[in-house]
C-alpha cells in the first residue's frame, strides 16, 4: 500500500464507507508500519475535534425577523413604472457635480430647494411619477462594522425594484444620522439610488470597495449609480445637521424601469426609525 | 423528515401560507446558520447571510424544481450567498485577525470554546473549496452523495477535496496544539 491509498482508505474508513477488503488492508498495514499508525491516530483525533465543536444556536431573533422580512414583502405592493420630472431633473444635478465639489454647495443650497421639494408633498415623485411607497425589510440589526460606537440599535430596510436590491443600514443619533446603503445591481440595469430629504451635510461618503459604483452629492440630495455587472458596492454616508430634522429621508430605488421609495425618519431621540 | 411533507409545506409556502414558510425557516434556520457561520467567520455576517437567504428562498419558491431535494438547494443558496459575501469583503478590506475572533463570546474561555476559535480561525486559512467540504462533512454531517449533488461535482471531486482538507487542517490544529502532530 502506497502512501495515496493508506490516505484514501483511511478517510474512508473515518467516513464509515470503507469496504470489509479496505479496512483488513488498513489494518495489517498500520500493525506494520507505526508511523502509518500515528498518521492514522491524528487524522483520527482531528476529525474528532471537528465533531466535538458542534452547530450553535441561531440568534434568536434570525426567525422574527426573516418572518418580518418575508411578510412585509408578501404585502408590498408591486413597483410601477417611473418616469417624471424629478428624476430627470435629480440625475441632471447629480451627473453634472462632483460630490466632494458639491459638499459646501448641498450645505447652503440644500435648504431652499428642499424646502420647495418639501411643499410639494413628494419629494421626489411628481403625480406623472407614479410612484408607490414600498414596504421596505426593517430588521433590528446587530452591531456592524460600520456603526459608530456609541449608535443605538440601527434598522434595516431592503428594497427590491425589478432584480435590483438595495439595503439601507441607519444609525442615528439627533442631528446625525449614518447610512450605509449596499446596492446589487440586476443583471442588465443599473441600479439608481437617490437619498434626498432634511438639510443634512455629507461629512463623509465611503464607497466599498472604490470604484464600484459613482456617488454624487447635489443641491437636492444623494445619487448613487451602482453599474450592472460592477458587483455590489456599499455606501456609507454620515450626514450631519445643524439640528435634529423633523422631515424624514426619503430614498428612491431605480432599475430596470421600475421605481420604490422608502423614507427613514430620523427623530430627535436619536434613533433612526422607519416609516411607512 | 419526510421529503413529501417537505414539498407539501413548499407548496403551500409558494400559495403564501407563512406558517409554512415559518415551519421551513425552523428547519434549517439552524444550519443556514452555521453553514454561513463557518464559511465566513464572523456571527454577524452569518445572521446577515441567513436573512438574506430565506429572503431569497421566499423570493424564489416559484423557481424552485421540486424534483430535488429543498435543503440541497438552500444550502447551495447559502454557500453563494456566503461566498459572494466574503468575496465583497475581501475586496476591500485585507484579512483581520481581529476579524476572525471577534465572535469570542464569554463563555469561549473555556477549552472547547478555545477550539471553536481556533478550528474556525484555521478553516478561514482553507480555500473555500476545501472549506465547503469540511463543514458540509463535520458540521453538517452530509454523506458524500448529498455534498456531490449541492455542490455539483462528482463524488470523487467531494473525495479528493475532503481528504486534502483534512490533510491540511490536520497539520493546521497540529501547529497550534490543537491536535497531536
Amino acid at each position: 500500500m502506497n502512501r495515496e491509498q493508506f490516505e484514501r482508505i483511511a478517510n474512508d474508513e473515518i467516513d464509515g464507507i470503507a469496504t470489509p477488503e479496505d479496512r483488513e488492508a488498513l489494518r495489517r498495514y498500520l500493525d506494520g508500519n507505526p508511523e502509518a499508525g500515528e498518521s492514522y491516530r491524528a487524522l483520527q483525533e482531528m476529525v474528532g475535534t471537528l465533531n466535538q465543536v458542534g452547530l450553535e444556536s441561531p440568534p434568536s431573533d434570525l426567525k422574527p425577523n426573516i418572518l418580518r422580512a418575508t411578510t412585509s414583502r408578501a404585502e408590498a405592493p408591486a413597483p410601477v413604472t417611473e418616469g417624471g420630472f424629478w428624476r430627470s431633473l435629480l440625475a441632471g444635478v447629480f451627473h453634472s457635480v462632483p460630490w466632494r465639489e458639491a459638499v459646501p454647495f448641498a450645505a447652503g443650497v440644500g435648504v431652499g430647494v428642499l424646502a420647495i421639494a418639501l411643499v410639494s408633498g413628494d419629494l421626489v415623485g411628481s403625480s406623472r411619477d407614479r410612484l408607490v411607497s414600498l414596504r421596505g425589510t426593517m430588521m433590528p440589526r446587530a452591531a456592524h462594522r460600520d456603526a459608530p460606537g456609541d449608535a443605538p440599535a440601527a434598522e434595516q430596510n431592503v428594497i427590491a425594484v425589478a432584480d435590483a436590491r438595495v439595503t439601507v443600514t441607519t444609525w442615528g443619533s439627533g442631528s446625525s444620522l449614518k447610512l450605509r446603503i449596499e446596492v446589487e445591481p440586476g443583471a442588465t440595469d443599473e441600479a439608481v439610488v437617490e437619498v434626498t430629504g432634511p438639510t443634512f451635510r455629507v461629512s463623509e461618503l465611503r464607497i466599498d470597495p472604490p470604484g464600484a459604483g459613482d456617488a454624487t452629492v447635489g443641491p437636492t440630495g444623494i445619487r448613487i449609480g451602482q453599474r450592472a455587472g460592477n458587483g455590489v458596492g456599499a455606501y456609507v454616508l454620515q450626514l450631519r445637521g445643524e439640528e435634529a430634522p423633523v422631515a424624514p429621508l426619503e430614498i428612491v430605488v431605480r432599475s430596470g424601469g421600475q421605481a420604490a421609495r422608502t423614507a427613514v425618519k430620523v427623530g430627535s431621540s436619536g434613533s433612526a426609525r422607519y416609516t411607512q | 423528515m419526510m421529503e413529501t411533507d417537505e414539498r407539501a409545506l413548499v407548496q403551500k409556502a409558494r400559495q403564501g401560507d407563512s406558517r409554512a414558510f415559518g415551519v421551513l425557516v425552523d428547519r434549517y434556520q439552524r444550519v443556514v446558520y452555521n453553514l454561513a457561520l463557518r464559511m465566513v467567520n464572523d456571527r454577524d455576517e452569518a445572521q446577515d447571510i441567513a436573512q438574506t437567504v430565506f429572503v431569497k428562498v421566499f423570493q424564489n419558491l416559484d423557481s424552485y424544481d421540486p424534483r430535488y431535494r429543498f435543503f440541497s438547494w438552500i444550502y447551495r443558496i447559502t454557500l453563494n450567498e456566503s461566498l459572494t459575501h466574503r468575496g465583497r469583503l475581501r475586496r476591500h478590506e485585507e484579512l483581520d485577525p481581529g476579524l476572525e475572533s471577534n465572535g469570542r463570546g464569554p463563555d469561549e474561555c473555556a477549552a472547547l470554546g478555545e477550539v471553536r476559535t481556533e478550528i474556525g480561525n484555521a478553516l478561514m486559512q482553507l480555500s473555500a473549496d476545501y472549506r465547503t467540504v469540511v463543514i458540509m462533512r463535520h458540521f453538517l454531517e452530509l454523506n458524500q452523495m448529498e455534498m456531490s449533488q449541492i455542490l455539483e461535482v462528482p463524488e470523487k471531486t467531494v473525495k479528493s477535496r475532503l481528504h486534502t482538507a483534512r490533510r491540511l487542517l490536520g497539520e493546521m490544529l497540529s501547529r497550534k496544539g490543537i491536535t497531536q502532530p
